[in-house]
């Protein structure tokens, strides 16, 4: 876990920044305090075409329909800023509202893809219920296979790679907690007391797991 | 003696066959061997002898009159040039008795009865008779003798045969016929190469006794060739009935379609249905299972995560890629930090 701001690890459940003093408030004051509503693919940098957005809308609804608990949105904007994605991102999965999300999903179940074609940088942002299950190495592999892409302007194809690739990779984690899910419940829970292996950061062994 | 031997010719006397008559019998062909001296005559040379042979064939067996032996090889008196009409009207009366016609009795009888045993054993094991007439080598065959008209006349019916008229001596001047019913089925070439084959055999022999061996090996073992050939002929084209045979064999050795699917047949209707139904499940699984793949839908355990930063529904914050630059790897930018935190 990363501060969105300095990029530096933090401990579970942290108030704030141990780093940076970074929390939503800050991001707030950034900007704006107030909910906002969004539509899933929310293309305020304008840089999608009238086809592109029907094939990224379809590529968006596919995965809705195979993670039925998940949703993802999409957003451009022009922050001017690379470093101020992370922040943006954090804070648009936290004060959104998806229009095409049904009422009863939270936002925790959500991913959202972050593009600024003005400071040519992406990102993604994902909710809590996806936190035992993606690694930052993830995203960022899934972000790579956009890249080239990304790099010709080609921002629809970049888009839709970088979803069958999340999608791939979200299907394996999933067989994977089908099978064993205190594996990624661990990641998650707090350590247990007196555990002086777990509270140095070490993983515990299988039998060392409260069942 | 090439004086005396000149004389006597001069006044025809014919003394050199008795004289070569009562020499001592050679041994049989087995254990023949060289006249204590042989002499080579002077004029036979096998290449020129070869020709003078191929030329006769081609010109319808018309034998060229022997050029005078100076000596005779067994180093005796040359025989006389004229054929007695008692040994004409035993040559060329009728269909010989015996394959050997000698009647001027120029063998030697060991040698007669050697060759005699020999063309009867051939005649028992071909179908093709060798009939062997056997001439001095400066005889000649009078004029008014036409041998194709004796061959046409004595060969015509019967078994087939080989008619050869050889001259003691000098095999090069041998003649070849063919009875009229072989002549239309081997060719003249194959003839040809016949009687050259059987010359060069026996020019390559000193003694006019190895000579005449040489010469009716070499025909008989040619014979047996012909007879395959006009066999072949016979059965439409040459190496067709061998072909025949071959294919007779292959049909017999491998069995057809039918067969074999007879053979299986019983089999193959007993394990056609499962078959089908197996090969069936197989196709519907190998493309069910990626459709059901395609059609899947993937949920996730949930578990309760405690809220960071202030944020109630996110703080798992993702990479961030730069795309700004090809030269640059998307590695390179991955932790980008804002300004105000890098200064401090």
């Amino acid at each position: 876990m990363k501060c969105p701001r300095c990029v530096q690890q933090i401990h579970r459940a942290a108030a704030a920044c141990p780093h940076c003093g970074f929390t939503l408030a800050d991001a707030d004051g950034w900007f704006g305090g107030r909910e906002r509503r969004v539509h899933s693919l929310a293309d305020t940098a304008g840089v999608l075409r009238r086809g592109e957005r029907e094939r990224v809308e379809a590529a968006i609804d596919q995965f809705k329909r195979r993670f039925p608990q998940l949703f993802v949105a999409i957003y451009t904007a022009a922050l001017g800023e690379v470093a101020a994605l992370r922040p943006f991102g954090f804070w648009l999965l936290n004060r959104a509202t998806f229009d095409e999300v049904a009422p009863a999903t939270s936002n925790a179940a959500g991913i959202l893809l972050t593009l600024d074609p003005e400071s040519k940088a992406a990102g993604l942002t994902f909710g809590y219920l996806l936190d035992p299950y993606l690694e930052e190495a993830d995203t960022f592999e899934c972000l790579s296979r956009a890249h080239s892409h990304w790099l010709e302007g080609r921002y629809a194809d970049g888009m839709i790679k970088a979803l069958n690739q999340l999608s791939g990779v979200l299907r394996k984690r999933c067989r994977q907690a089908r099978r064993n899910p205190q594996r990624f419940e661990r990641k998650v829970q707090p350590p247990a007391l007196g555990d002086e292996r777990s509270n140095r950061g070490m993983t515990p062994t299988p039998e060392e797991v409260p069942q | 003696m090439k004086r005396w031997l000149w004389l006597a010719l001069a006044v025809g006397l014919p003394a050199t066959s008795v004289t070569a008559r009562a020499k001592p019998a050679p041994p049989a062909r087995e254990a023949n061997h060289p006249d204590p001296a042989p002499p080579t005559p002077p004029e036979a040379d096998p290449s020129d002898e070869l020709d003078a042979a191929a030329a006769r064939v081609a010109a319808v067996q018309v034998p060229e009159p022997a050029a005078p032996a100076a000596e005779d090889s067994t180093g005796q008196a040359p025989p006389a040039a004229a054929i007695s009409d008692t040994a004409l009207r035993a040559y060329f009366e009728a269909r010989p008795p015996t394959y050997l016609i000698d009647p001027q009795q120029l063998l030697d009888p060991q040698t007669a009865r050697d060759e005699s045993a020999f063309l009867t054993a051939h005649a028992n094991d071909s179908s093709i008779d060798l009939f062997l007439y056997v001439f001095n080598r400066d005889q000649e065959i009078p004029g008014d003798v036409r041998e194709e008209e004796v061959i046409e006349r004595f060969f015509a019916s019967g078994r087939p045969a080989m008619i050869v008229y050889y001259y003691w001596g000098a095999p090069a001047q041998a003649v070849l016929y063919l009875s009229p019913g072989l002549m239309g089925a081997v060719p003249a070439a194959e003839q040809r190469r016949t009687l050259q084959g059987a010359v060069k055999q026996a020019l390559a022999k000193a003694s006019p006794q190895d000579q005449l061996q040489a010469f009716s090996s070499h025909l008989a073992s040619r014979l047996y060739w012909m007879e395959r050939f006009i066999e072949d002929a016979a059965a439409g084209a040459p190496g067709q009935a061998s072909a025949q045979a071959r294919a007779a064999k292959l049909a017999k050795k491998a069995p057809t379609f039918a067969e074999r699917w007879g053979q299986w047949r019983p089999l193959a209707e007993a394990i056609a249905l499962p078959g089908v139904l197996l090969a069936g499940v197989l196709a519907a699984a190998a493309g069910l299972v990626p459709w059901l793949r395609w059609r899947a839908i993937y949920r996730f355990p949930e578990f309760a995560v405690e809220p960071r930063l202030g944020g109630e529904h996110a703080a798992g914050v993702g990479a961030v890629i730069s795309f700004a630059s090809a030269d640059l790897p998307p590695a390179s930018q991955r932790d980008q930090v804002a300004e105000c935190v890098r200064r401090g």
